[in-house]
């Protein structure tokens, strides 16, 4: 009797046809129903105070407070996206825990043994939420799941090394020679003239420079760092193959021979470069995509702040 | 023994997760659940030339002491800076700084005004599994007892884990928290002879070895990312990690810095190897025959050491012989000299050398790692023999008994940063480093660090240029020098023949390499009556709002050994050591005046070809005001009222910690050795 009920093509037809009702409906419904609210109480914003307090050991200002808070809301999101997506029942490390959470609480129950039994009651008490490391595990397992398809291909990596000439292009650079006259101005300009009429050599001429005689390859940025500012702009209004001086650095004084520039460059995106600053542009990326995603997502939801978050307390 | 290599894609197991796949599409090829990023093939690095190439050589700064989150004495502290945040502020782009807000972003920054050319993170490899363990909840033992406690009590777990996981469970006056039975039912040394990791890590630690992949592997692929491979080669960084041993907080860590991309595909830790000479035997095992796998390591803080850095015994008890003496002169060319936890040059309070007041700068009043965390009940006043000259002493004993000096040190500066923040050396505006000073969380507008704290030092390398492989180069010919922070330049030359007029001629540097040796060098064999030593040094010239003090003398340092007994001694050489220059205290103006160059050629003038000795170089500026004094000034401490000091400042009023500091540099050593002084 039951068996020929059960083969009967009507019940199949009905049974299909209320399903695909309830899908869609709970579909639609989702669609234009926040999917659920999230509530910030009293407590919690004193919570948050009192932690950001406790890590800072300061009181958070009014605009502090309500990062804090806005960053609660984001956990809650995620949290409520984690459990949506079933990720509390999926997750061999979430069940572990609720399990072992249930043990202990009803260790001498008769459903002690059950797991089915431990992990519906676990539900049912919301433990998934309460407890401190299986909320951050569903919030974190979320966060994966939407960074997991950040990808960068070539032509992202190459706009990005483009975008970052400070970073990867290189700035026209010096060749220069140098003598050093450690004390006074006077015998500088009698090297200079010495240099000038070929009767003292460059490689021997002046005083000992710990840095030696001739640079290669130096952008401006580097000569200043190494002779200060004045010299890097007199190597750079220098005309080649003259030598110019005295100059003044922190050292002494300095007669310098320009001997070539070499023109600045863009970066050139060959295979290193592009490896390199692929796993830089990566990792930015995912942190947009995380931030964008949850923004997203809190538009799903309906947030209740039960508290006043304005006055910070008193920072 | 397997290794991994970047380029070759020739990793070890990956582990699961997606962080570790580079997504980088075409790019790096199929990357699809855990396959390890495919070939990119790199340039041949061994011909690559630098536009900057000089055959004469150029001082590159960096640091090779920095830690990252995966550090977990810093990770406890809220430092979320990675390997690559760290890599980004050592070319000199800003850095938030903990504390954080709850969007994670920092409430303070940090910058350097000169950036580095060379950087290395070198987080604690005992610490990597252990710590991804309970940050990554991808790993079931996240939620272990051990991983609860670290999570809820990271300021005490701290303390455990460092305690336990370098052999420390029986140090009797620990304060153990309630309810923490672990620490003494762990056993000191496992039935196998290794040291145990935690619990959580399961049998031999199998656990923790797989985990301890990811941060492994990206502070590879960190390094890989900021290295500078192209012609301009701005920026060099090198794969590195610290080997953290520390038996009863008795420090003999050292740093692993490797030569290149190929290194073994996990660090050899201190669990496993839990000596120096095991930790150079696993290293040689598992570089052994694997083209570019080579290393060096670097001791630091042996200050910290309680005497043990430079005992003369091996593991069994056994008197050094010279086989293994080259093997450690062999693996750590270098050591440091100068960093966060103060300086380990000299303690200068007992025998001769007593009279070497400059001993007294940035000194830790204590001898090991414990400090005075616990009431000073695990240690004691700092010990002559934990300084690297007396270490140098000593090698120069040994060598007289065995043949072969074990403690042929070069000298090097370090931040030991545990913030990320490489280079961040400078008095002015000092964030505090973390890790053994202060924990920023609790950062109160006060002092940034404990007072007895530094901001660390610099490491130079005279290389031709800025490559892994030109820099390695300059590490193990020991062509280094350390600075306190500060960034003059210092040429250091020994021969026999040197002009008396060299310093009045402009190819000082010609000269210096053609009739002798550089800094970390071999006198040759004598070839006059005495040796002569040419010194040249640029002060540090400053850089915008980085103000910097002129040089005020060079000091020449010699340790020699008599009959065997080691003697020193400090002649000045430069300069003027009565220049007067001095420090307003209340405004941290400078007084006084002081020398933008100084050069000289020096003969030994008490010289006995007959006794083996060193010789080094100090260079000294003029006094500023040390970073505590900067603080306490800004924040208008009145030590006249005690009542008034707000707290967090009460050391201000320290009296036992200098207002001020006199920064400086100290070369590599040259040693002379009778008979075949050019021998090793």
């Amino acid at each position: 009797m039951i068996g020929r009920l059960v083969r009967a093509p009507l019940l199949h037809f009905a049974v299909l046809g209320a399903l695909l009702f309830g899908l869609q409906q709970s579909v639609s419904l989702r669609r234009v129903e926040p999917r659920a609210t999230i509530v910030v109480s009293a407590d919690d914003v004193e919570r948050l105070r009192a932690q950001w307090q406790r890590e800072t050991a300061r009181r958070p200002d009014a605009q502090q407070l309500q990062a804090s808070i806005d960053r609660y809301v984001d956990e809650q999101v995620l949290l409520h996206e984690a459990l949506h997506l079933g990720l509390d029942r999926r997750d061999p490390v979430v069940r572990y825990r609720l399990l072992q959470n249930m043990r202990m609480t009803l260790a001498d129950t008769p459903i002690a043994s059950d797991d089915a039994a431990l992990l519906r009651q676990a539900q049912a008490l919301n433990m998934a939420a309460r407890d401190l490391v299986v909320r951050r595990r569903l919030i974190q397992a979320m966060e994966q799941r939407l960074v997991s398809g950040v990808e960068v291909d070539p032509k992202a990596v190459a706009a990005y090394i483009a975008a970052h000439p400070q970073r990867y292009a290189v700035p026209m650079r010096y060749d220069f020679s140098q003598v050093f006259v450690h004390d006074d101005p006077q015998r500088a300009r009698q090297v200079l003239a010495a240099l000038y009429a070929a009767t003292a050599s460059p490689a021997t001429a002046g005083d000992a420079f710990a840095l030696g005689r001739t640079f290669v390859g130096l952008s401006a940025a580097q000569i200043s760092a190494r002779f200060g500012s004045s010299v890097a702009a007199a190597v750079a209004a220098a005309e080649l193959g003259t030598w110019i001086g005295p100059l003044q650095s922190a050292y002494g004084w300095h007669l310098l021979r320009v001997e070539r520039r070499l023109p600045a460059q863009n970066a050139v995106p060959d295979a290193a470069l592009l490896r390199r600053a692929g796993y830089m542009l990566r990792r930015q990326r995912e942190r947009q995509v995380l931030l964008a995603a949850i923004t997203d997502l809190r538009s799903r939801y309906r947030v209740r702040l039960l508290a006043d978050a304005g006055g910070g307390g008193g920072a | 023994m397997q290794t991994s290599d970047l380029r070759k894609g020739g990793r070890a197991r990956p582990p699961k997760g997606a962080g570790l796949c580079l997504a980088l599409g075409l790019l790096l090829g199929a990357c699809g659940g855990s396959a390890p990023p495919e070939d990119v093939s790199a340039p041949p690095q061994a011909q690559r030339t630098c536009d900057h190439h000089t055959a004469a050589r150029q001082p590159f700064f960096g640091d090779l002491h920095v830690h990252t989150r995966y550090s977990l004495d810093a990770n406890t502290q809220g430092t979320v800076v990675g390997p690559h945040e760290a890599y980004r502020f050592a070319t000199g782009e800003p850095l938030g700084i903990q504390p954080y807000d709850e969007n994670g972003n920092a409430l303070r920054t940090t910058q350097l005004a000169r950036p580095l050319d060379f950087a290395a993170v070198t987080d604690h490899a005992e610490l990597f599994g252990e710590v991804e363990i309970c940050t990554n909840p991808e790993y079931v033992e996240y939620y272990l007892a051990e991983c609860l406690l670290y999570r809820a009590a990271p300021e005490q777990s701290f303390i455990i884990f460092n305690l336990v996981a370098v052999g420390l469970p029986e140090l009797p006056q620990f304060p153990v928290p309630a309810g923490v039975p672990l620490v003494s039912d762990l056993p000191v040394v496992g039935s196998n002879g290794k040291i145990p990791r935690l619990p959580y890590c399961g049998v031999d630690g199998q656990r923790c070895l797989t985990a301890a992949q990811t941060p492994w592997t990206d502070i590879q692929q960190a390094a890989e990312a900021y290295y500078d491979r192209s012609g301009d080669c701005s920026f060099t960084t090198f794969v590195g990690y610290e080997w953290t041993g520390a038996p009863l907080s008795n420090n003999l860590h050292r740093n692993v810095i490797f030569a290149s991309e190929v290194v073994p595909a996990l660090p050899p830790a201190y669990q496993e190897y839990p000596r120096e000479e095991l930790l150079w035997q696993a290293l040689d095992a598992q570089c052994g025959g694997l083209e570019g796998c080579d290393y060096l390591t670097i001791p630091h803080n042996s200050n910290l050491s309680a005497g043990m850095m430079f005992e003369t015994r091996d593991r069994f008890g056994n008197d050094y012989t010279a086989e293994f003496a080259q093997r450690r002169q062999d693996a750590e060319p270098l050591a440091e000299i100068y960093q966060h936890k103060g300086q380990s040059e000299c303690l200068g309070t007992t025998g001769v050398g007593a009279q070497d007041e400059l001993c007294g700068f940035e000194l830790l009043p204590y001898n090991n790692l414990t400090g005075d965390r616990f009431g000073g009940a695990n240690t004691g006043p700092p010990l002559e023999q934990d300084f690297l000259r007396q270490a140098l002493k000593a090698g120069l004993q040994q060598e007289q008994r065995i043949g072969v000096n074990p403690f042929k040190y070069g000298f090097i500066g370090s931040s030991d940063t545990h913030m990320g923040t490489p280079g961040n050396v400078i008095e002015d505006r000092f964030t505090g480093h973390a890790g053994a000073g202060l924990n920023p969380a609790d950062y109160s507008g006060g002092l940034t660090d404990v007072i007895e704290a530094s901001p660390g030092g610099l490491a130079v390398l005279w290389a031709e240029q800025n490559t892994r492989e030109s820099l390695f180069a300059a590490m193990r010919r020991r062509e280094a020098y350390g600075t306190s922070g500060t960034r003059p330049i210092v040429r250091f030359f020994g021969g026999w023949d040197y002009p008396a007029d060299l310093c009045g001629r402009g190819d000082f540097v010609a000269v210096g390499y053609a009739q002798g040796v550089p800094m970390g060098g071999d006198l040759p064999a004598p070839q006059s009556d005495a040796p002569r030593f040419a010194v040249s040094a640029l002060r540090d010239p400053g850089f915008a709002l980085e103000p910097t003090q002129p040089l005020q003398r060079i000091q020449i340092i010699k340790g020699w050994v008599e009959g065997d007994q080691p003697f020193e001694r400090v002649y000045d050489v430069a300069g003027d050591p009565d220049n007067g220059a001095s420090v307003d205290l209340e405004t941290c103006e400078s007084r006084g005046s002081g020398f933008g160059s100084l050069c000289t050629v020096w003969t030994d003038p008490d010289f006995d070809p007959a006794q083996a000795a060193f010789y080094y170089a100090r260079v000294v500026e003029n006094p500023g005001c040390r970073w505590s004094t900067r603080q306490c000034l800004a924040a208008g401490i009145d030590c006249s009222d005690p009542d008034a000091v707000p707290e967090g400042y009460a050391d201000c009023c320290n009296a036992d910690y200098p207002k001020t500091i006199q920064e400086r540099a100290w070369t590599s050593p040259i040693w002379y050795r009778p008979q075949q002084s050019a021998a090793r």
